[in-house]
């Protein structure tokens, strides 16, 4: 009897403690995640009450899913996404591994270096985008008019962000040296963990800096890399605020599947933009095709990780 | 034996310059915000040194202005962030409590289905997180910007982490001496979880203020609660080419947490570590 | 020919702070010679400039014909064991054992064949395909030593390889080790802090103290003669006793009167014997006695009332074969006598005690260095 007191007692504490966080948790993650699929399949109708909007949708099936079918934005805003992300993720993690090796050092001041690259990292994105913008912009920004003075004048007259082969891969410079941080602090964490006298083991066995470097040390942040790069990948799908503060998905001049494409215009961004003009039943939709996407993702990166063991 | 001293000591300057190098190009963006918001209006694109006079000028002028009173968006900034980062931490904290510590039904599964939303990217709940606050009534709330992110999964599961190496035996010694769960809690566990806890604060206070996707969809352009990044965004919409203008706005976002990190930034990175070292 | 040559060896630290200094050694080829001593006294810094991973202040190091001391560790024709094993933990225990190979570019069957006869040596080719995660403590080890044998080196170097096992596991290894060392012949020099393994691995032991050779000999020599209070006390365990006395000649003149301090014992020597002491009369010097050279006097020969050293019990350690007995002299000296098993004693019990007089050791309390007769 005392016994099954004590049990039905420690669930009751444990709800009320969990309480709070679970329904927070309930209302606002696990149950939008179907929510979503719900709004997907309703569509707004024209009766456009902010507050009422929601409960007039009309119910439309998988009429939403057909449409997103055929359209030539969305499909070309994953192919954008694939490239951001080509774009971030191996120069994010050269870099921050690049660093970690630098900083590996028992030099004075390293940590102050270490705060100074890692700084970035938890700034502001928009901010950084913003300021981005600046140093990119034609005729006055500072970049054009480095390489202005270098010889190379194409960015002169349009600037790094309105030119559709450079907009892209500005933003994406942008985000890496802002981010680049988080992962050289990884890759220190795990270099130092590894013993000295492994190294010196390899010493006697006949290896050189470079080869202690790639038979030694990359093998052994592999975890970081992984993690990294999943990280990447997430970020590439959530990738917005950037886009918003640098160039809006523009400039609009690529030609893809019979429509005219905005350069920079990732799948966040463009999902942004269908709730921006209210269209919230094919937003779901299209948050639905990139969650099912990203799950595939997740499930190749772990069968990968399973078989490297 | 001078041979090798000599090229260790070429290394390390060689080391040294690579660097200072890398910082320059690292954190050259936010010397140039600076520099910028330092100078008299139209001249921030030029490369002279006509500073605002007084200094400060555009800093007060941002501050001040009545379409876009950041002194405003900064006092909202800093109670989401502040109201946000302290609910957070106190619910993830019972929480975490709960699963180091306790077994109830359903423990698994619930578990279970926080560890799998871990991996959705958030971008996927905008929509149907704006239908709920929607119906909620919650837009243009302090409610609505922030209690949807309260429950913040990671934070969570880095508490349970810690509270997993408290030893039962504090817990068990304080039920004999006659302690309430709520007073065990709030005598041992917390305390025991300080550094923990702090660093979820710190790190929620940092998601908090420069959250921009969520705090400009669940506002309208009009309304009084606005945070820095989106107040920030609306303003360059207005004054998109007075850079100097728009630098002394962005830095008031900067400053602040980069101050914080300066001071706090142990917490930062044992934080973040600790989670991706997990992984 | 692998002999190993320091002349004059020195490590120094940011200009002070010493590794070891005034290293001579000539070890010869094929043998096996232990670097001991306490933690800081310079063995590793001596086994680590001989690898080559810490540069030589001063000094010239040979290995076989060679002058080495700007030659990189890899071109040195050396192997190490490290303490702590220092396997590659993300490599297989083949691959651990092939990297050095694979670097220096062997071919692809010598490397196989090596391997294999290396992993046969030491049992472990049940392993190959493990990786060092999932081995044991001594299974690493045996990885640790492959990786040495396998490059077939002049000289073999052990950085305290067994420091890590347990007990048993330690006494097991030990005797693989020289067994290993008997087969392959190979110059190798051992460190260690344990004097237990210095004793019975060495050919010569090397005693060192705060940077500095202390004694080189064989074993047992420096167990009989030891050169200096501090290497007769760190060699022999339990170690020596060491108490405060005072030389004096007695009236006929015919003896040194050795007297304990505070009223305790004295002991006579014949001047004939004892005449290094001659120097040192009416001086302070320190005693030096080993427990199994203690005897209690009911169990000797020894009739007269001579030289009688009286103690009580203050605590007896038995173990089994031997019994350790701490006894307090009345000069309130404390010494360890070791006895047969059998011989039991309670606290409080008064002995009297004979010190075997061929087997006393003098030192200079200044130098603390032995003063010898020859």
């Amino acid at each position: 009897m005392a016994i099954k007191n004590k049990i039905l007692r420690e669930n009751i504490t444990s709800y009320i403690f969990l309480g709070p966080f679970l329904i927070i948790f309930l209302v606002f993650l696990a149950y939008p995640i179907f929510y979503s699929l719900i709004i997907s399949m309703h569509k707004v109708s024209w009766s456009t009450d902010l507050y009422k909007v929601f409960s007039d949708m009309k119910f439309v099936w998988f009429r939403n899913y057909v449409r997103l079918f055929d359209d030539s934005r969305f499909w070309w805003s994953l192919i954008v996404t694939a490239y951001y992300a080509v774009l971030t993720i191996p120069l994010s993690v050269f870099l921050g591994l690049l660093l970690a090796i630098l900083l590996n050092n028992k030099l004075p001041g390293v940590s102050f270096f270490r705060s100074a690259y890692f700084l970035p990292s938890v700034l502001d994105v928009l901010v950084v985008g913003i300021i981005w913008s600046l140093i990119y912009s034609p005729h006055f920004g500072i970049l054009p008019k480095i390489l202005n003075s270098l010889g190379i004048k194409t960015f002169t007259e349009t600037g790094v962000l309105a030119n559709s082969r450079t907009a892209l891969p500005g933003v994406a410079l942008a985000m890496v040296l802002r981010g680049a941080g988080f992962g050289m602090i990884l890759f220190l964490a795990a270099i130092q963990n590894i013993p000295v006298s492994v190294y010196e083991a390899a010493d006697i066995d006949g290896a050189n800096p470079w080869q202690k470097l790639i038979y030694i040390t990359i093998p052994l942040v592999k975890p970081i890399i992984f993690f990294l790069v999943i990280m990447g990948t997430i970020a590439s799908l959530n990738a917005f605020t950037e886009i918003y503060a640098m160039t809006q998905g523009g400039p609009y001049v690529v030609e893809f599947m019979g429509g005219i494409q905005g350069a920079t215009r990732v799948s966040g961004y463009y999902l942004f933009e269908k709730w921006d003009t209210m269209q919230y039943g094919y937003a779901a939709a299209v948050s639905y095709v990139l969650l099912f996407i990203t799950l595939v993702i997740s499930l190749v990166n772990a069968k990968i990780m399973r078989n490297k063991k | 034996m001078d041979v090798k001293k000599a090229r260790e000591r070429l290394r390390g300057i060689l080391l040294i310059t690579a660097l200072i190098i890398g910082a320059v190009i690292m954190l050259f963006p936010f010397f140039w915000m600076i520099f910028v918001a330092l100078k008299e209006p139209g001249h921030g694109f030029k490369l002279d040194f006509v500073f605002a006079k007084p200094l400060w000028n555009n800093f007060v002028a941002v501050w001040k202005n009545t379409a876009f009173p950041f002194s405003k968006f900064f006092r909202n900034s800093l109670f989401v962030a502040t109201s946000g980062a302290f609910l957070t931490a106190l619910f993830c904290s019972m929480g975490a409590y709960v699963f180091a510590k306790k077994n109830f039904v359903l423990k698994e599964v619930i578990f279970w289905m926080m560890l799998s939303t871990l991996m959705i990217p958030g971008m996927m709940f905008m929509v149907p997180q704006f239908a709920i606050v929607t119906k909620l009534g919650w837009i243009n709330t302090y409610r609505g910007m922030i209690i949807p992110h309260v429950a913040n999964v990671f934070g969570l599961f880095l508490l349970r982490q810690h509270m997993e190496t408290i030893p039962d035996s504090l817990l068990n010694s304080a039920q004999i001496d006659g302690a309430s769960e709520w007073q065990i809690y709030k005598n041992i566990i917390v305390p025991l979880s300080m550094p923990v806890i702090t660093t979820v604060f710190l790190l929620t206070f940092l998601f908090q203020w420069t959250n921009f996707l969520w705090q400009l969809v669940v506002n309208t352009p009009d309304s009084m609660k606005l945070t820095l990044p989106v107040g920030l965004a609306l303003f360059r919409g207005q004054y998109s080419t007075e850079w100097t203008l728009l630098m002394a706005a962005s830095a008031f976002s900067i400053i602040p947490i980069a101050v914080l990190f300066i001071f706090a930034q142990r917490f930062f990175i044992e934080g973040l570590t600790a989670g991706a070292v997990k992984e | 020919m692998a002999e190993v040559i320091l002349n004059d060896i020195a490590k120094i630290y940011d200009g002070s702070v010493v590794g070891c200094k005034d290293i001579n050694l000539s070890i010869k080829d094929k043998e096996f010679c232990v670097l001991v001593g306490p933690s800081g006294c310079g063995k590793s810094t001596t086994l680590r400039v001989i690898a080559g991973l810490e540069d030589i202040t001063s000094g010239t190091l040979k290995i076989g014909d060679r002058v080495v001391n700007e030659v990189a560790s890899k071109d040195r024709d050396i192997a190490m064991v490290f303490q702590n094993y220092a396997l590659y933990p993300h490599m297989k225990v083949w691959d651990n054992l092939a990297f050095g190979l694979k670097l220096r570019k062997y071919p692809a069957e010598e490397i196989k064949k090596r391997v294999t006869e290396t992993a046969r040596i030491l049992e472990i080719e049940h392993l190959l395909d493990r990786r060092p995660k999932a081995l044991s403590g001594g299974q690493r080890q045996r990885v640790a030593l492959g990786r040495a044998i396998v490059r077939k080196p002049k000289v073999f170097l052990f950085d305290e390889p067994l420091s890590n096992l347990d007990a048993k596991l330690r006494v097991q290894m030990r005797v693989e080790i020289k067994k290993l060392h008997a087969r392959l012949q190979i110059t190798s020099i051992y460190v260690t802090h344990d004097q237990v393994e210095a004793m019975t691995m060495g050919d010569r032991i090397v005693v060192m103290k705060d940077g500095y050779i202390q004694q080189v000999d064989d074993p047992i020599k420096i167990y009989e003669n030891p050169s200096s209070k501090f290497v007769a006390g760190f060699i022999g365990s339990p170690s020596m006793n060491f108490i405060n006395v005072k030389i004096s000649t007695n009236s006929s003149g015919e003896y040194f009167t050795v007297s304990e301090k505070a009223g305790g014992f004295k002991i006579n020597l014949a001047k004939k014997g004892f005449a290094f002491l001659t120097p040192f009369n009416s001086r302070e010097m320190i005693l030096g006695v080993r427990p199994e050279n203690i005897t209690d006097r009911i169990y000797s020969d020894i009739k007269e009332a001579e030289n009688i050293v009286a103690a009580s019990v203050e605590a007896e350690e038995p173990m089994g074969s031997e019994n350790y007995i701490h006894l307090k002299t009345q000069g309130s000296s404390e010494i360890v006598m070791k006895t047969d098993g059998a011989n039991r004693v309670k606290p409080g019990d008064r002995l009297e005690l004979l010190f075997n007089t061929e087997k006393i050791h003098f030192f200079d309390p200044k130098t603390e260095k032995r003063i010898y007769g020859d």
